[in-house]
């Protein structure tokens, strides 16, 4: 799973978000759009796209969305 | 002998086997009430028998939304003073991506399977004339929530199913409610905390006055709904959620 790949999905999905507006060091849950529905979005992304089951918690230990995104890679195997 | 009490009455009570219908089935027989529970899972049914009184225990398992499974359960039941349709499933997805299976998986068990198991007990004369009817919907169905679509829209539709229910039914005097609980620390309360983390819950918490329910704290309300002291109720929803939707 290429990292860029995550983060255009990561994109089309969150509500808000625009082409570019993130990339490997962004603190995603900084972002103003980043909320409870975010939260439920971005599992709902994983599991649609990547085949991976995301836990909230999970999610909201990682920093960034490089972070984030080996996560899904590593559950991917 | 009070209204209250549930002496010689049997209660079928679906999704038995854990949180709600658990907690359910336990309060039917404290106010003397014998209980018939159901869920998928035969093992788990003994479990809950070997925590009540065997006398007035009776187990048939079954899953709901295969309607062979369902048919065959209802044949074998006892003449019943009582339903409670405990059992439900839980889908969180924002709506970007829902999808027709995830829709119709959730329906088929927290709208089709309640409705048609009512359908067959009322028409088979199961469910005695006289008898009480109650669909654990919840207070999704009742006000907005991000992420929760199909499960609103599943327990909506049950709670409005209910009511019409319940005028066609008024001739045989069965009574059909719903009962909308809010956040219960159950089964189902571990799947929501998954999707939308501790904190967010605890936070969640803190918007009710009177804290997240447990289990028992829908067992009085369901009891009171099957009971004789609920006999003018019929065609409404009791939502009882520590005081969440009323501010
Ligand atoms: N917990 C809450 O915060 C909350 C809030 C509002 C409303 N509710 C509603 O309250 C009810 C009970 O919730 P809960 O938290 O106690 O749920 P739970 O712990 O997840 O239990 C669900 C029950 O449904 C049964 N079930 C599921 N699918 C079934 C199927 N296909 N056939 C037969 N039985 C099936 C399960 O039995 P087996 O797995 O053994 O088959 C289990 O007994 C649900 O209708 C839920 O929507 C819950």
């Amino acid at each position: 799973m290429e990292i860029s790949s995550f983060i255009s999905k990561f994109e089309e999905s969150i509500e808000g978000l625009t082409p570019g507006s993130v990339d490997e060091e962004t603190k995603f849950q900084d972002l103003e759009q980043w909320d409870s529905l975010a939260v439920l979005t971005t599992i709902a992304m994983a599991d649609a796209e990547f085949e991976v089951e995301l836990s909230a918690n999970e999610i909201l230990a990682c920093a960034t969305i490089r972070e984030l995104s080996e996560l899904v890679a590593k559950k991917r195997g | 002998m009070s209204d209250f009490d549930l002496t010689g009455k049997t209660i079928l009570v679906t999704g038995a086997t854990s949180g709600i219908g658990l907690a359910i089935c336990r309060a039917v027989q404290r106010m003397g009430g014998g209980v018939v529970a159901t869920g998928r899972d035969r093992e788990r049914l003994d479990e809950v028998g070997r925590g009540l009184t065997a006398e007035r225990f009776r187990s048939l398992a079954a899953d709901l939304v295969e309607p062979a499974s369902r048919d065959a359960m209802a044949a074998e039941l006892p003449k019943l003073d009582g339903i409670v349709h405990g059992a439900g499933a839980l889908a969180l997805s924002p709506s970007g991506f829902l999808s027709a299976s995830k829709l119709r998986a959730l329906e088929a068990i927290n709208y089709e399977a309640p409705v048609l198991l009512t359908s067959t007990l009322v028409k088979s004369g199961t469910l005695k004339p006289g008898g009480s009817v109650v669909f654990i919907t919840s207070i999704a169905g009742l006000f907005g929530a991000k992420g929760h679509i199909l499960y609103s829209g599943s327990k909506g539709a049950l709670a409005a199913a209910g009511r019409s229910l319940a005028i066609e039914l008024a001739s045989k005097r069965i009574r059909v409610n719903s009962l909308a609980p809010g956040m219960v620390r159950s089964g189902m309360a571990g799947e929501a905390a998954g999707k939308l983390g501790d904190e967010a819950m605890a936070a969640h918490e803190r918007e009710y006055p009177l804290g997240f329910g447990s289990a028992e704290d829908v067992a009085g309300p369901a009891v009171f709904l099957v009971s004789d002291a609920a006999k003018w109720i019929t065609g409404t929803t009791l939502v009882c959620d520590g005081g969440f939707t009323a501010r």
